[in-house]
């Protein structure tokens, strides 16, 4: 059962990081591409970290899981920030409709 | 740096004393080696203890440890426990609606992104927590931070019909709380919970 749920979270969190590459690739520049990473692929590395956690028979694994997460989301979230100012920076508008 | 008091160089010169060289470095030992302690652990983690993985491990421990502490420049912060508790099922709540709206946008055709850039004015005081702002901002619905300004914080918005401002304004207070601090008096959203 619980092998189950892990199994379900790491599909879900396969989706959420196919959904984070289709907005890379369909979205128009990169301040919206930075969007699709930052939420999604976020999301989906916990949803991964999840399951994995959940297959995992040992607590070390387990909390290597979340420091792995908790990292990602750390440099994920800044890296965003540094890319969008230093695309304004270099003179890159925002893409507007 | 920029807190020297020009015009009275006695405490310019105190300063400047007590931050050099060794003295500087005799008061920086124990939080140093705080950081030692805590790197050193995340290694051991992450590597499962792996007697080997030292080799890189403690140069990469030293090196990161002599930086300064994350958080930007901003001096000395702490967290609240309390405050943390309110603040982990916010951010994971509006993490799965960011990653659940984002998804959307991206997968179904017919949808585009509208985009606009606005600004966002902070209460909470500069330092480290609006910095730990302007990092959480990327992680929740439809908002990207470009520039943190002396007013407050620029913001590339994903869809420009969804207003931002109240998730933002409950994201600043969960974020006041969990650093222990006071929001400043503003226009937006003092009676939000």
């Amino acid at each position: 059962m619980i092998m189950m749920a892990g199994t379900v979270l790491i599909v879900l969190g396969l989706l959420f990081f196919l959904s984070g590459t289709v907005g890379l690739l369909r979205f128009p520049d990169v301040f919206t591409r930075l969007h699709a990473l930052s939420k999604a692929d976020t999301l989906a590395l916990g949803l991964v970290c999840a399951g994995l956690a959940l297959h995992a028979d040992d607590g070390a694994l387990q909390l290597k899981l979340l420091l792995i997460w908790l990292l990602v989301i750390v440099s994920g979230a800044t890296c965003s920030s540094l890319i969008a100012r230093a695309a304004l920076a270099h003179g890159i508008r925002p893409w507007q409709r | 740096m920029l807190h020297f008091i020009a015009f009275e160089p006695g405490i310019e010169m105190t300063r400047l004393v007590d931050t050099s060289g060794m003295h500087r470095f005799i008061a920086d030992l124990p939080a140093l080696s705080a950081r030692v302690a805590v790197l050193a652990a995340i290694w051991w983690v992450l590597t499962g203890g792996e007697t080997s993985s030292w080799d890189w491990g403690v140069p990469a421990v030293l090196v990161a440890a002599s930086l300064r502490p994350g958080l930007g420049s901003g001096g000395a912060w702490r967290l609240s426990l309390m405050g943390l508790l309110r603040f982990l099922p916010a951010f994971v709540w509006y993490n799965m609606r960011g990653a659940l709206e984002v998804a959307i946008l991206a997968l179904d055709p017919r949808r585009h992104p509208d985009p606009v850039l606005i600004g966002y004015p902070l209460r909470l005081p500069p330092g480290p927590a609006r910095v730990f702002m302007a990092n959480l901002i990327n992680l929740v619905p439809g908002t990207l931070s470009t520039r943190l300004t002396v007013r407050g914080i620029e913001i590339h918005v994903l869809t420009a019909s969804v207003s931002v401002t109240r998730t933002l304004t409950i994201l600043e207070r969960r974020v006041a709380d969990l650093f222990a601090l006071q929001l400043a008096p503003g226009a937006v959203g003092d009676s939000q919970p």
